[in-house]
C-alpha cells in the first residue's frame, strides 16, 4: 500500500509537471502586452526584469527560467494588469482566505449532516424516513448548485431579506460576515451532503446485512450496539477517504458560487486576470484549479485502494 | 441359490414408445429473451425511470418544437417589450403568470399635510423609483401594489398609484384602469376630484397610449381582449423566452450530444485497443489518460477561450477562427470532448480485460478471426451495458458544465442561446425580473434530475447480477 501511495503521488507531481509546461507554453505563445506605466514605473530596471523572466530568450528558455524560478524561489511571475508589480502567487493567496473559508465551513456542515442523514435512511430502509431522505439525495445531487444559490439569493436573502443579497466585502463587522457566509456556504453544501448520504446509506445496508453483524446480535448486543461499535465504524472506515476526496473536489467547482454570488475569492481573481490577460495569474490560478483536481483524484484512488486492496486505479493489470 | 436377474427382465416387457416417427423438440411458447430484450423489461419495471424518460422525451420534443409555437422568432426583439414578465392566456384567470408584477415597500410618497397615507407613488420605469419633489424621507410608507406590466409597457408610461387627495395635477389625461378596480373599465378623472383608489389593485396607463402601442405592434387596438402575451416573458432586450428557452435547450443538449458522440467513439476506440492489448501499449496509454485526466474543463476552457480571442483580434482571421466564431457551442463542445473521453475510455478498457480472456473470444480466435473482429463483434457487443449507461449521463454532465462556463463568462465571444446563458443573464436581473431565471432553471433541474433518474434505471437493466433480486 505504501508503496502504491508513494507512486501514485509521485505519479501526480509528474502529471501537474506536465500539464503546467503545457499550459506555460500554450500561453506564453500568445501574444502578450506590457502596460506602459508598469515600464516606467520608478525605480524599475527593465533589464534586470526581463533577464529574470527570459524575455531576451525564446519560449523554450522562458519556460526553464520559469520552472527553476518556481522551484527555487516559488515566484511565479509578477502581476502586470490588475496589480502591476505585484507577485502574481500573492494577487492569488490574498484572496485564498475567503474561498477557504467557505469551503471549510462547507464540509464542515456536510460531514455531519451526511453522515446522520446516511445513517438515518440506512437504519430505516424502505420506510418512509429512507423514501423521504432518498428523494432528496436524488434531487440535490441532480440539481446544480448554481441554480440553488440562485433559489437561495431571491427568496431567504431578497424577498425575505434574512441575508444580504451579495457577498459583503471583507471590512465588515464578524456579524454581518457571518450573515454573508451563509448563502455560499449553503449552496456549496447540498451537493456535498446529498453525495455522502447516499455513500454512507449504501455502505451501511451492506455493513449491517453481513455476518458479522448477525453475529453481534447474537451474542447479545441490542440494535443500537451493534450499530453504534460495529456497523457504523466498519463503514465510516472506507468512507472518510472518499469523502476528504470529493469536498476537497468542491474548491474546484466553488468557482461558479463564488462568481454568482460575488464572493472575492480565488474564482474571481482568476476570472479578473483573464479578461485583463494577466498571464502571470492566471498560470498561477490555473495550477492551483489543476493541484486541487489532482489532489482530489489521488486522495479517492487511495482511499478505494484501502476499502477493497484489490483495487489499484490506475495500476498495471 | 437365487435366480440370475436377469431372469426376471425379459424382453418381451419392453416395447419401443415411438419406432418409426422422428422425435422433436416441442418449440417453446415464449419468444427469445436476448440482451437488450431483458434491459428493456427490467428497465420498464423500474417506475421512476420510466417516469423520468416520459418527461425526457417530452423536454426533447419540446426543445425540438417549442421555438416553433408561437410567432416570435428566435431572432425577434423589440427593445420596448423589455422585462415583461410571462403572461400565459389561460393561467391568467387563475392568478398565475398574468403578466402582472408586485413590487412592494415603494415608499415615495406623503406631504403628509396635505395628503393622506399613501398618496402618490411614481415608478418612472418599472424598475427604478423616482422620488417625488418635496418627498419627507422620514415620513415613508410602504405601499404594496401589483401592476399590469404589459398594459404599463405598451402605454410606454409612468404608472401612477395614489390615493386621498393626490390625483389633481396627474389628471389631465384619461387612464386605463383594470377592472378590479372599477367598475368601468375605462376611467376618465376630470381635474379637481377626489377618487380613492388606494385600497384597490390598481394598473393605471394612459389610455391613449395603450392604444397606439397596441396598433404600433399591429394588434387591433377596438379588441379589448388582444393583447400580446410572452408565456415566458421577455429579457432586456425583449425576446420572447419561451422561443428562447426551448432554442436554448435546444442548444444545450446539442452540445451534450457533440459531446457525448465524440465521446464515445474516442472512448471506445481508444479503451479498446489499450484493454485488448495490453502490455506496454495500455501501460503507454494510461499514462497519456492519466495526464489528460488531470486536466480540469476550466484550464482547457481558459486557454481555448485566450486563444479563440486573440485569433481573432488579428487583422486576417484564419479561417478556423472564423469558423469558430460562427459556430461557438462547436468550441465549447471541443473545450468539453478534451477531457470528456478519458472516463469512457477507462470504462471500455476495464470491460475488455474482463472480457477478453473469456472462452468465447478464445474459440473465436482459434477460428481465425482478427483482433477488429473480436474488438468489435464478439467483446464490445458484450461489454456495452455499463458503457451505455455512462455515455447517458455524460449529457447532462456536459450541459451542466456549459452553464457554469456561461455563469463564469468564460464562453467564447459569439452569441450562445443555451440554458446556461440564459440563466446566467437572468442570474444578473434576479432581484427585477426573475422570470428570466426561472424556466431555465426548471429545465436544467428536471434535465439533470430526469438524466439521471433514466441512467440509474439503464444501469440497473444493464446489470445482469441485479436479475431477479429487485
Amino acid at each position: 500500500m505504501l508503496r502504491y501511495a508513494i507512486k501514485r503521488i509521485l505519479l501526480g507531481f509528474m502529471t501537474l509537471f506536465i500539464i503546467l509546461s503545457i499550459v506555460f507554453i500554450l500561453v506564453k505563445m500568445l501574444p502578450t502586452v506590457i502596460p506602459i506605466e508598469y515600464l516606467t514605473q520608478e525605480g524599475f530596471d527593465p533589464v534586470a526584469w526581463a533577464r529574470k523572466y527570459g524575455w531576451d530568450q525564446p519560449v523554450f528558455g522562458q519556460y526553464l527560467l520559469w520552472i527553476l524560478n518556481v522551484i527555487r524561489e516559488w515566484d511565479w511571475g509578477i502581476s502586470m494588469h490588475m496589480r502591476p508589480g505585484v507577485e502574481a502567487f500573492r494577487v492569488l493567496s490574498e484572496n485564498l482566505a475567503t474561498t477557504m473559508r467557505i469551503n471549510i465551513f462547507a464540509f464542515l456542515i456536510s460531514m455531519p449532516l451526511g453522515f446522520l442523514f446516511g445513517i438515518i435512511a440506512a437504519l430505516n430502509k424502505n420506510k418512509w424516513p429512507d423514501y423521504i431522505i432518498s428523494f432528496f439525495v436524488i434531487f440535490f445531487i441532480s440539481i446544480p448548485n448554481f441554480v440553488v444559490v440562485t433559489l437561495l439569493m431571491y427568496f431567504p436573502a431578497y424577498k425575505w431579506g434574512w441575508f444580504p443579497i451579495q457577498f459583503p466585502p471583507s471590512n465588515v463587522a464578524a456579524i454581518e460576515m457571518a450573515r454573508g457566509m451563509v448563502i455560499p456556504v449553503m449552496a456549496l453544501s447540498f451537493g456535498p451532503i446529498a453525495t455522502l448520504t447516499r455513500y454512507t446509506r449504501a455502505e451501511l445496508t451492506e455493513v449491517l446485512t453481513s455476518e458479522f453483524l448477525l453475529l453481534a446480535r447474537t451474542k447479545g448486543l441490542n440494535q443500537r450496539q451493534c450499530v453504534m461499535r460495529h456497523a457504523l465504524r466498519n463503514s465510516m472506515v472506507p468512507l472518510i477517504g472518499i469523502v476528504i476526496g470529493n469536498l476537497i473536489g468542491i474548491i474546484g467547482g466553488s468557482i461558479v458560487i463564488e462568481q454568482i454570488y460575488g464572493v472575492v475569492g480565488v474564482g474571481q481573481i482568476f476570472l479578473r486576470a483573464i479578461s485583463q490577460l494577466d498571464y502571470n495569474v492566471i498560470m498561477v490560478s490555473l495550477a492551483f484549479y489543476t493541484g486541487i483536481g489532482l489532489i482530489s483524484t489521488l486522495i479517492i484512488d487511495l482511499s478505494y485502494g484501502i476499502v477493497d486492496p484489490r483495487i489499484r486505479m490506475g495500476a498495471r493489470k | 441359490m437365487r435366480v440370475a436377474d436377469e431372469s426376471l427382465i425379459r424382453r418381451e416387457d419392453f416395447q419401443f414408445t415411438q419406432k418409426d416417427e422422428r422425435i422433436f423438440d416441442t418449440s417453446f411458447e415464449t419468444k427469445p429473451i436476448g440482451y437488450f430484450k431483458d434491459a428493456l423489461i427490467r428497465f420498464r419495471k423500474n417506475k421512476s425511470s420510466v417516469f423520468a424518460f416520459f418527461i425526457l422525451m417530452f423536454i426533447i420534443l419540446m426543445a425540438i418544437a417549442g421555438p416553433y409555437f408561437n410567432q416570435y422568432e428566435v431572432e425577434y426583439a423589440n427593445a420596448s417589450l423589455a422585462y415583461l414578465p410571462p403572461r400565459v392566456p389561460g393561467l391568467a384567470e387563475l392568478g398565475i403568470f398574468d403578466g402582472q408584477q408586485d413590487y412592494h415597500a415603494v415608499p415615495y410618497a406623503t406631504l403628509e399635510e396635505n395628503y393622506d397615507l399613501n398618496s402618490i407613488v411614481w415608478m418612472s420605469e418599472p424598475y427604478q423609483q423616482v422620488t417625488v419633489e418635496g418627498t419627507k424621507e422620514t415620513s415613508r410608507t410602504v405601499v404594496d401594489i401589483t401592476v399590469d406590466v404589459y398594459v404599463n409597457r405598451f402605454g410606454n408610461r409612468d404608472i401612477f398609484v395614489f390615493g386621498g387627495e393626490a390625483l389633481a395635477e396627474y389628471m389631465a389625461k384619461p387612464y386605463y384602469i383594470s377592472h378590479e378596480v372599477l367598475e368601468e373599465e375605462l376611467w376618465e378623472p376630470r381635474p379637481g376630484e377626489i377618487y380613492d383608489v388606494s385600497t384597490y389593485r390598481v394598473t393605471i396607463s394612459y389610455l391613449g397610449e395603450y392604444y397606439s402601442g397596441l396598433a404600433a405592434l399591429g394588434y387591433d387596438v377596438k379588441d379589448d381582449s388582444v393583447v400580446p402575451s410572452f408565456w415566458f416573458g421577455t429579457n432586456g432586450s425583449g425576446v420572447d423566452l419561451f422561443t428562447h428557452t426551448w432554442f436554448g435547450c435546444r442548444t444545450s443538449l446539442l452540445i451534450g450530444l457533440y459531446v457525448m458522440l465524440v465521446t464515445l467513439s474516442v472512448g471506445i476506440i481508444w479503451g479498446s485497443v489499450s484493454g485488448y492489448y495490453g502490455g506496454t501499449v495500455d501501460i503507454v496509454m494510461e499514462r497519456m489518460v492519466e495526464i489528460i485526466g488531470g486536466i480540469p474543463w476550466l484550464v482547457t476552457m481558459t486557454l481555448i477561450k485566450m486563444y479563440a480571442d486573440s485569433s481573432l483580434r488579428v487583422e486576417n482571421p484564419s479561417a478556423m477562427a472564423l469558423f469558430f466564431k460562427d459556430n461557438p457551442t462547436l468550441l465549447i463542445a471541443l473545450a468539453l470532448v478534451i477531457t470528456s473521453w478519458i472516463g469512457t475510455a477507462g470504462g471500455v478498457r476495464t470491460q475488455f480485460y474482463r472480457y477478453k480472456g473469456r472462452e468465447y473470444v478464445l474459440a473465436s480466435r482459434t477460428l481465425g478471426a482478427r483482433d477488429r473482429r473480436l474488438i468489435f463483434k464478439h467483446i464490445l457487443p458484450n461489454a456495452i451495458g455499463p458503457i451505455i449507461t455512462a455515455s447517458v449521463l455524460i449529457i447532462p454532465g456536459a450541459i451542466f458544465t456549459e452553464s457554469a462556463i456561461a455563469f463564469l463568462g468564460l464562453g467564447p465571444s459569439g452569441t450562445i442561446i443555451s440554458i446556461g446563458t440564459l440563466l446566467s443573464e437572468g442570474q444578473a436581473v434576479l432581484t427585477t425580473a426573475p422570470h428570466m431565471v426561472l424556466f431555465p432553471a426548471i429545465i436544467i433541474s428536471l434535465l439533470m434530475i430526469t438524466f439521471n433518474l433514466f441512467g440509474n434505471g439503464l444501469r440497473d437493466a444493464f446489470n445482469p447480477s441485479l436479475r431477479g433480486v429487485e
